[in-house]
């Protein structure tokens, strides 16, 4: 009879285990094998038992019923554990497929078809005692039977090494259940009917089997649905302090009540009465923490309206804390909860950093205290007269005090109790353990937002800075307009006066305001020359500036370099025989016309010229001038027999107003931009500068074009 | 009438007009000379010049305002007109074509002689 209940009691537990499990996870498909797992258990634990038990025609029925049901829970215990255990989705496809299940369960089912067959066992009832015999297909059963339980530990043992953390705690003590419980029921249901050959003594033995098997159904229910990593051994001292708490309760109660009942009441108490005691005293013990739970609970809510868990509110305080970088909101929520747990008449902060006046005072008379918690109500030394009666008047009850490391950063004060009643020690320590960490979180805030503002201002001063500049810029730029309108203006007024100079100049040279001798000829056109330098001149400064301000451009045309290199030949034609050299220039014939700025390549060929004439040597200078049409280029080159250029000087000839030694020493008024801006417009225009040169023997300075300037027609500009 | 050739100098400058003018007397022209485009057009139709010397930088309307209205007023489209400016540049020139001008020097770098000689040359021809 006691077994029986024990027996009801195991199977139960072991069928709610897995209700449980279910009900918390529906969906996880772990769950459900699990509660698969535990009713199979259950079946064949009532029918192992009953089987040993009541000896008469159902035993065999029963005897059919517990072998095919093992097979059946073990099946669905290595579906759980694939399922459990197997995460890796892939390895997961390849054992547990909906194949393999259908397939195993469709084996579970031949054989238990095979077992009502009386293939696999039979009872022999006969005797009065139950005999198990195994037939011809028993080792093929036991085979399948054993490869559950060997695949399940081998997935059990892989998974243990592979896995961490959480993992490996649950495998563990799926690992530990399994074991206890294969290690209980073998021996009880195999090894010990084998060693003893009499199965009905033993059927209490079967107990232990039985409870390893709830054990172990435990501890799977445990390991599916902790989702916090804990450790086995907290479970197994809890749960030896319980059994032995209950035991404790269990000797106290029972030990008397036989007592009293055996000597007082002479009434004696059979071995089940006892045990029921004991079983009834457990469940009071067990039902007495939840029952206790439930009703301070209920009583909470009846009589102590303002009960609260300390810390609850701090978690909730530090939720709201993590979520909120803004000052305002953070003082507004923290109020918020303060006020709905403490219920204050009002709470307020009062700020060192956004103080006022009579603010000031008040949190200066509260940190002289010193303390982390004033409580009006126990200011009693006469140095606080003035803060007690200052509190007093301005109604605060508690002030606390919110401090970092370093800085305190002001008060939270509170009134009276709506209540009336005044702070209790919970309420006050509540209030020690969230100051700090509101003062730390406000303090952030308050800085991230000196940070914010700062930024703003700091980016504002930025657009400021950037607008000056940009001003300042336009201001520049406007200077340098006018500097190249000042040039130009001042280059073009020069030339208008020279222009005349050398009008009438020219005049008289030809003898338009009379006749003139050959002195006087002589005179005036060396004045023309000087003119026609200034002019040069201008016009080079012009270009220089133009140059430096990004304002040089070509203006292109049609132009026939031999008529241009003819007149300018001619034009100094004078000065190269009033200084003894020898000028020679063979026009071409039929020279192509070229797209190039006419006027600065005039000048770029004077200069040459120019240069040739007045870098010669006295004695048999010569300057011949070329310009010839080649394969691809078109080529102009002055070549001299003059002073010619050093060699160290060659890198620096045709930079800005870079003048040679031995040129200096010529001419000593020289500008030094002439080749400068030769390169420069060369460069422009396309070409290349030629030069060559030897000290003492002479130079060739030119240029030279491709071809893929000319233009087919050779219309002049009209 | 003379049989001299009549050319008519439009320049806001009085120093270069006045060159001009000596030079141009000098050469057996006769000539006549105004400081702004609204006298030069009215000159233009008055004096009848056979070329007009015209400089382009000239306060309220411009050589080539000027050089436009000549062009397209029948009686003053066949005077040819050499533009003498301080301006360089290839818009200039081309503006200056447009507005049919026959040549177009810059003044700083052509000498007397040759506008003179252009001058002979283009009067030859009319």
């Amino acid at each position: 009879m006691f077994l029986s209940v024990l027996i009801s009691i195991i199977s139960a537990g072991i069928v709610l285990a897995g209700l449980m499990a279910l009900l918390r996870g529906p969906k996880r498909a772990q769950n459900r094998w699990f509660f698969i797992f535990t009713i199979f258990l259950a079946v064949w634990i009532v029918s192992n038992f009953l089987d040993s038990n009541f000896v008469n025609s159902t035993t065999d029925i029963l005897l059919k019923i517990d072998f095919s049901s093992i097979l059946f829970t073990a099946w669905a215990l290595l579906q759980f554990t694939l399922v459990f255990l197997i995460r890796n989705a892939d390895k997961k496809r390849l054992i547990h497929t909906p194949t393999f299940t259908i397939t195993s369960f469709l084996l579970n089912v031949m054989f238990s078809l095979l077992i009502f067959l009386n293939l696999v066992v039979t009872g022999d009832i006969s005797t009065g005692k139950l005999i198990v015999d195994y037939m011809s297909l028993s080792w093929a059963y036991i085979f399948v039977f054993l490869a559950y339980f060997v695949i399940v530990f081998i997935i059990l043992t892989l998974k243990s090494r592979r896995s961490k953390g959480l993992e490996k705690s649950a495998v563990k003590i799926i690992y530990i259940g399994l074991l206890i419980a294969l290690l209980t029921n073998i021996f009880t249901n195999l090894i010990f009917p084998e060693l003893f050959s009499v199965r009905s003594t033993v059927k209490e033995l079967n107990i232990i089997g039985y409870g390893g098997l709830l054990f172990m159904t435990l501890m799977i229910y445990i390991a599916i649905t902790t989702q916090k990593l804990f450790d086995i051994r907290i479970v197994i001292a809890r749960s030896v302090g319980y059994v032995l708490s209950f035991a404790v309760i269990v000797v106290i109660y029972v030990t008397p009540t036989i007592l009293i009942s055996t000597h007082l009441l002479n009434y004696r108490l059979s071995v089940a009465k006892i045990l029921y005691l004991v079983a009834v005293t457990c469940i009071v013990a067990i039902l007495f923490q939840p029952l206790r739970s439930f009703f301070n609970k209920l009583t909470n809510k009846v009589f102590y309206r303002n009960y609260y868990e300390i810390q609850d509110v701090i978690d909730k305080l530090g939720n709201l804390l993590v979520g909120s970088v803004d000052p305002e909101e953070i003082k507004h929520k923290t109020l918020e909860l303060l006020t709905g747990v403490l219920k204050p008449s009002y709470a307020k902060y009062l700020l060192l950093v956004n103080a006022r006046e009579g603010d000031e005072q008040i949190i200066h008379g509260l940190s002289m205290t010193n303390k982390e918690l004033i409580d009006t109500d126990e200011l009693s030394s006469s140095a606080s007269r003035h803060l007690y009666e200052a509190m007093v008047s301005n109604n605060i009850a508690l002030a606390l005090r919110l401090r970092t490391k370093h800085d305190v950063l002001g008060y939270i004060i509170f009134g009276y109790q709506k209540s009336g009643s005044s702070y209790s020690d919970v309420d006050k320590r509540l209030l020690s353990i969230a100051a700090a960490e509101i003062a730390i979180s406000l303090q952030n805030a308050l800085r991230f937002e000196e940070i914010q503002r700062f930024n703003v201002t700091l980016q504002a001063k930025v657009d400021e800075a950037t607008k000056e500049l940009k001003k300042t810029n336009e201001k520049l730029r406007a200077i340098d307009e006018t500097k190249d309108d000042f040039i130009s203006l001042a280059s073009h007024q020069l030339r208008t006066p020279l222009s005349i100079i050398k009008g009438y100049v020219n005049m008289v040279i030809h003898g338009d305001a009379g006749k003139i001798n050959e002195q006087q000829k002589d005179f005036l056109e060396l004045a023309m020359l000087s003119s026609e330098n200034m002019v040069s001149l201008v016009t080079e400064l012009l270009n220089i500036s133009r140059i430096t301000s990004g304002k040089f451009s070509l203006d292109v045309g049609p132009v026939n370099l031999a008529d241009v290199v003819d007149a300018e030949v001619k034009k100094l034609a004078n000065m190269a025989d009033s200084r003894k050299v020898a000028l020679t220039f063979h026009k071409p014939h039929d020279f192509p016309t070229l797209l190039l700025d006419e006027e600065k390549i005039r000048q770029v060929i004077a200069n040459f010229i120019d240069n040739a004439i007045y870098y010669s040597k006295h004695k048999n200078a010569k300057i011949d001038v070329q310009l010839t049409s080649e394969d691809d280029d078109i080529v102009f080159k002055v070549i001299d027999n003059g002073i010619g250029v050093p060699l160290q000087e060659r890198d620096h000839l045709f930079t800005k107003f870079y003048r040679a030694k031995n040129a200096k020493f010529v001419r000593p008024n020289g500008t030094g931009v002439g080749l400068y801006l030769a390169k420069v417009v060369i460069n422009e225009e396309g070409g290349n500068l030629i030069f060559e040169s030897k000290e003492g023997e002479g130079s060739t300075f030119g240029f030279k074009f491709n071809k893929n300037k000319i233009i087919q027609n050779t219309n002049k500009a009209q | 009438m003379d049989d001299k050739k009549r050319i008519l100098i439009v320049d806001d400058d009085d120093q270069i007009s006045k060159m001009y003018t000596t030079l141009l007397n000098i050469k057996g022209f006769t000539t006549e000379r105004v400081n702004n485009g609204e006298d030069a057009i009215a000159a233009t139709l008055e004096f009848k010049p056979d070329l007009i010397l015209l400089d382009i930088m000239m306060p309220e309307i411009s050589g080539f305002d000027v050089a436009d209205i000549l062009h397209n007023t029948e009686k003053t489209k066949d005077i040819p007109i050499i533009v003498l400016t301080a301006l360089g540049g290839k818009e200039y020139r081309d503006k200056a074509t447009a507005a049919g001008v026959a040549y177009y020097f810059v003044k700083s770098e052509v000498d007397l002689d040759l506008i003179a000689e252009k001058i002979q040359e283009l009067l030859k021809s009319s």
